[in-house]
């Protein structure tokens, strides 16, 4: 009770700003990880798309790069607002059903990409073949 | 001070930023794609590259300010943060589908020429 009359009047639920506190550094650190290590490996891919052109495989897979954060970021803030938390029980369940739903979302849009990496490596190769 | 009005301050300022650092991104990295295209005649390159910037930034900020209504008032902290999250969200999966959709406009404009010219 004493808590309560403590906290103004504008914070009226402590459990869920922990939750998001919890939550968005998870989603932000999880994006960066992935987009460093996805973007990391396709410089090959672009290199081999554009035919050895290092400058605009370079600036494409840089551009690449900003899309997947901005998808992943908004995504991730879009999905945040969470039911009223009351127990650690809830906030457990609430954190662990908006991460794990993040986390799909962000394996989904890993394959879209490096399905087009991979359309775009046998396209630019058929391309070669039939000049 | 009303809560609200922070909110969609941090809200509008965080938005026009973010839409200022993908367009100049799209500036520097999209020019070696216009030269590619535009192999014959560099010097139209630089100002087409520029009205395409200033349409980016029309079309995001406007976007932005016309998304900046709300409907319902906020009091607290969670509703603010709550309101900023889906607003922002928001924002940038629509600033990102159009940064994939020209990245991909772009790639292709580039394969159509190269073929072009090689012929």
């Amino acid at each position: 009770m004493e808590t309560q009359t403590t906290t103004p009047e504008i914070i009226n639920n402590l459990m869920n700003i922990k939750a998001y506190l919890i939550y968005l550094p998870i989603a932000i650190g999880t994006t960066y990880w992935v987009a460093k290590t996805l973007f990391k490996n396709s410089k090959i891919f672009m290199l081999d798309i554009f035919h050895g052109r290092a400058e605009i495989a370079h600036s494409t897979n840089r551009l690449f790069e900003i899309g997947f954060y901005l998808l992943n970021i908004g995504a991730a803030l879009m999905i945040l607002p969470m039911s009223v938390i009351g127990t650690y029980q809830e906030l457990i369940e609430e954190l662990s059903a908006k991460v794990g739903g993040f986390l799909i979302y962000l394996g989904v849009i890993l394959f879209l990409n490096l399905l087009l990496f991979f359309r775009g490596k046998r396209k630019s190769s058929q391309n070669a073949v039939a000049k | 001070m009303n809560i609200s009005i922070i909110a969609l301050t941090v809200y509008v300022l965080i938005a026009t930023n973010t839409t200022y650092f993908v367009g100049r991104s799209l500036y520097t990295n999209g020019e070696i794609f216009l030269k590619s295209i535009f192999m014959e005649k560099p010097e139209i390159v630089q100002p087409l590259n520029k009205v395409l910037l200033i349409g980016f930034y029309l079309i995001n900020i406007g976007f932005i300010l016309i998304f900046f209504t709300q409907q319902n008032n906020i009091n607290t902290i969670i509703q603010c943060i709550e309101l900023l999250a889906k607003k922002l969200g928001t924002v940038y999966l629509v600033l990102g589908t159009m940064h994939v959709f020209n990245i991909v406009l772009f790639m292709h404009l580039e394969k159509i020429y190269n073929l072009k010219s090689k012929r």
